[in-house]
């Protein structure tokens, strides 16, 4: 279960990636940014958690409206161009003697 | 020196996928590049012997098989559409391995890869040189297999795997088609040879085949199975899901069998086969539409794309489209001259691209990239080079290529050929424009990587530059030395290679057209350039306005960017339906099922479960026991007496009838 503040932290991750997806110019990117970092700061002080709960679904709406086809994947991270490019092979597929010396076991 | 020609990459393959290990990476991928370079000069010298003394060359081998009626021999056929084939097989061949020297350096794997690069273009060359049907699609399956290696290349890749599966299953069905094709030739003509159905096609215009209770047209029946396969091989719409996929491969890969050579193969199927497909209109016409189509797809899908290699593949795609279609009108030396042209500019493109990429830590997306202009003036020269050669920058090789191209399909003065050409123009800005935007996003900009990545940037190394630079100057040359050996009017080049029907005069009739169309591919070029040029430079603004002010805007890039659902639409209907068949109703319920509920296993399985439902329970208690022993003994009296009075007849029955009087009370419900 997460707490709330867990959960608008991700929630602010994701719309940040999502306006990244979709930025082809830097400038743009940190306009669009900076838009939704000060929406989120002019809430920060609400204490009314009607009002929170309709800042949480009005974030949630952002998020799945502006979900990118596309999205952008680093090329190291998971499912990224060069994701499992030459991974090593098991050790004992290179020293058939290794795996038994593995953690004491086979 | 022809069969030299031939087996040389043969031979450079064996030596460094067998001998690699005991030769070392250096000396034996220096062995493979060298024989890639003796090909390459041996193949301009053929070219030379044909294209220009007009000395066509053709000889068997030998006999490969002989069964009743059918002949296969092997035999080289090498005409002016062969060693045009062969010189831009070998020089992008060699090009591209001598690139990958550099580019694969740190690869574990480079003997294994330049093994493969080697085989693919010994099997591209058995294709292209091929005289009868069988030795051509020997060459053809060749090509195929090893386009699944190398897309496969870094096999621990899932992505690569499903890739490479993906583009091999979607050739299968290609496959499938010439196959068939390749059947009913021989059910038609009797002979697999290309002499003899080309010299017996004019003469068998009306003969019919007896399908279903349909007479169907021999030739259009024999076309329509060559047009899967060229659908297949050339990534036309409908079968073209593999080819944006294949970019998972090596870069160089991507460039020599993507972009220059085996896709080709399509075109050449239909160049070589032209003599036989000519004679159906319906044919021809079905050519032109895919081909039209599929360049409009590929240029929408081009637009919206991120990875810099699949914005080149949706252009390589694109760029098959208006070769098909040029076939489709029977403008046959125009395909053929777009196919030499962008070999060498789409190569030039893919490699730059590799050296971006090489320079940028592998990375692909364009989103991060940006402001290289100054890092990588050298790469950006070629890009540019390319770029301009593709989009039909002025006096470059695309531009008398392509506009070759639409000139004559407006000039056919019928509908497909007007539809082509409409699309053509549209798909020529579209080209313009994503080339262009491609161009700003990697280039141009503030540069949106990490630091990391750009303070490791480097321009690219001497092994690499040397391709770049003698691929740029053919991309800026090529089209203008070689426009009037081509496409010139009565240019005595072509002879027999392919299909002339007497009256077509397209050529002559494209050089009265209107001014204004013939103006139109350079404002297509024009407005392709300023769009992107106004997009990226000037809407700093605006926010969030470049991708979707509104919802119509947000689904059609939505719907581009998911390539017009084509994936989706594929698994959905094809896939997902025949796994479920194959898996749910097959093997489970036949292949496995059978052996599981009749057979060996269904019996044993059948006999546990019934015996366990039998079994005697431990809390009976012992007077139970003896009433059924008791009861059993009355049981076998009973039947025995009552099998006396029948005659044995229902021994059976009333044995049957015993057990399940003794069993019933003590199997337990649960």
């Amino acid at each position: 279960m997460l707490s709330h503040s867990q959960k608008v932290v991700r929630l602010y991750r994701k719309a940040i990636k999502s306006i990244r997806d979709y930025s082809e110019d830097y400038d743009m990117f940190l306009l669009n940014a900076g838009d939704l970092r000060a929406s989120l700061k002019a809430g920060k002080n609400e204490t009314n958690p009607f009002a929170i709960q309709q800042m949480v679904k009005q974030l949630e709406d952002f998020n799945s409206y502006w979900e990118h086809p596309d999205p952008y994947i680093p090329c190291d991270g998971i499912n990224g161009t060069k994701w499992q490019r030459n991974t090593a092979p098991a050790k004992y597929a290179v020293d058939p003697t290794n795996h038994l010396l593995e953690n004491g076991r086979e | 020196m022809y069969i030299v020609n031939l087996i040389l990459p043969l031979i450079g393959s064996i030596i460094t996928g067998i001998f690699g290990h005991k030769l070392g990476n250096r000396i034996s991928i220096k062995i493979a590049v060298g024989c890639m370079m003796l090909t390459a000069i041996s193949s301009l010298y053929i070219g030379y012997e044909i294209l220009l003394c007009n000395s066509v060359v053709h000889f068997k081998l030998g006999t490969w098989m002989q069964v009743g009626s059918l002949n296969v021999e092997y035999g080289l056929l090498y005409d002016s559409l062969t060693s045009i084939m062969i010189i831009v097989i070998t020089c992008i061949s060699s090009m591209v391995h001598l690139y990958s020297m550099d580019y694969m350096k740190e690869d574990p794997h480079k003997t294994r890869f330049f093994s493969y690069l080697s085989l693919f273009t010994f099997f591209m060359m058995l294709l292209v040189t091929a005289d009868n049907f069988v030795q051509l699609f020997f060459g053809w399956e060749g090509v195929g297999i090893m386009s699944y290696l190398l897309i496969n290349f870094w096999y621990t890749r899932l992505q690569a795997n499903k890739s490479a599966l993906k583009a091999v299953i979607l050739n299968r069905f290609g496959d499938f088609g010439l196959f068939f094709g390749i059947l009913l030739v021989f059910l038609v003509f009797k002979s697999v040879d290309f002499s003899v159905i080309f010299t017996i096609a004019p003469f068998i215009t009306e003969y019919t085949i007896n399908l279903l209770g349909y007479e169907v047209n021999a030739i259009t029946l024999i076309g329509s199975f060559i047009v899967i396969g060229v659908v297949g091989k050339s990534a036309q719409l409908g079968l073209h899901m593999w080819l944006p996929d294949a970019m998972e491969g090596p870069t160089p890969v991507s460039a020599l069998l993507h972009a220059a050579t085996m896709v080709t193969a399509g075109v050449f199927l239909v160049l070589r086969t032209s003599p036989l497909l000519s004679y159906s209109i319906t044919i021809l016409n079905i050519l032109t539409i895919i081909g039209a189509l599929t360049t409009l797809f590929a240029t929408t899908i081009g637009i919206v794309q991120n990875d810099i290699k699949r914005v080149i593949a949706y252009s390589t795609c694109s760029q098959l489209g208006y070769m098909i279609f040029a076939c489709g009108l029977l403008n046959y030396n125009a395909s053929i001259y777009h196919l030499t042209t962008h070999a060498f500019f789409k190569a030039l493109l893919f490699l730059s691209a590799g050296s971006v990429i090489h320079g940028l830590n592998d990375e692909q997306d364009m989103r991060k990239m940006g402001g290289l202009v100054n890092l990588m003036p050298l790469t950006y020269q070629c890009m540019l080079i390319g770029t301009l050669a593709l989009t039909g920058f002025p006096f470059l090789s695309g531009y008398y290529s392509k506009d070759i191209i639409l000139e004559t399909s407006y000039a056919t003065y019928y509908w497909e050929g007007t539809f082509a050409a409409i699309i053509g123009y549209v798909a020529a800005f579209g080209t313009t424009f994503y080339s262009f935007r491609l161009l700003i996003l990697t280039f141009f900009n503030k540069p949106r990587m990490q630091y990391k990545t750009i303070a490791g940037v480097h321009e690219a190394s001497t092994n690499m530059v040397i391709p770049l630079v003698i691929l740029a100057l053919c991309s800026i040359f090529i089209g203008y030395v070689t426009k009037d050996f081509f496409v010139g009017l009565g240019t005595p080049v072509w002879n027999n290679s392919f299909f002339a029907y007497p009256y077509n005069n397209l050529i002559l009739e494209s050089e009265v057209l209107q001014r204004e169309l013939k103006l139109l591919p350079l404002f297509a070029f024009i407005y392709g350039v300023i769009t992107p040029v106004l997009f990226y430079f000037n809407i700093k603004e605006d926010r969030m306005i470049n991708v979707k002010q509104n919802l119509m805007v947000k689904e059609s890039y939505f719907f581009f960017v998911k390539k017009w659902y084509f994936d989706f639409l594929s698994r959905v209907l094809i896939v997902v339906p025949f796994f479920h068949l194959s898996y749910d109703v097959m093997n489970k319920n036949l292949d496995k099922g059978l052996w599981e509920k009749i057979g060996v296993t269904g019996v044993a399985t059948t006999l546990v479960t019934a015996f366990t439902a039998l079994k005697l329970k431990n809390e009976i208690t012992l007077s139970t026991y003896i009433s059924y022993i008791v009861q059993t003994i009355i049981l076998i009296i009973v039947v025995g007496i009552f099998s006396f009075m029948t005659g044995f007849i229902y021994m059976e029955l009333c044995i049957i009838i015993g057990i399940l009087y003794i069993c019933l009370p003590s199997i337990k419900i649960d």
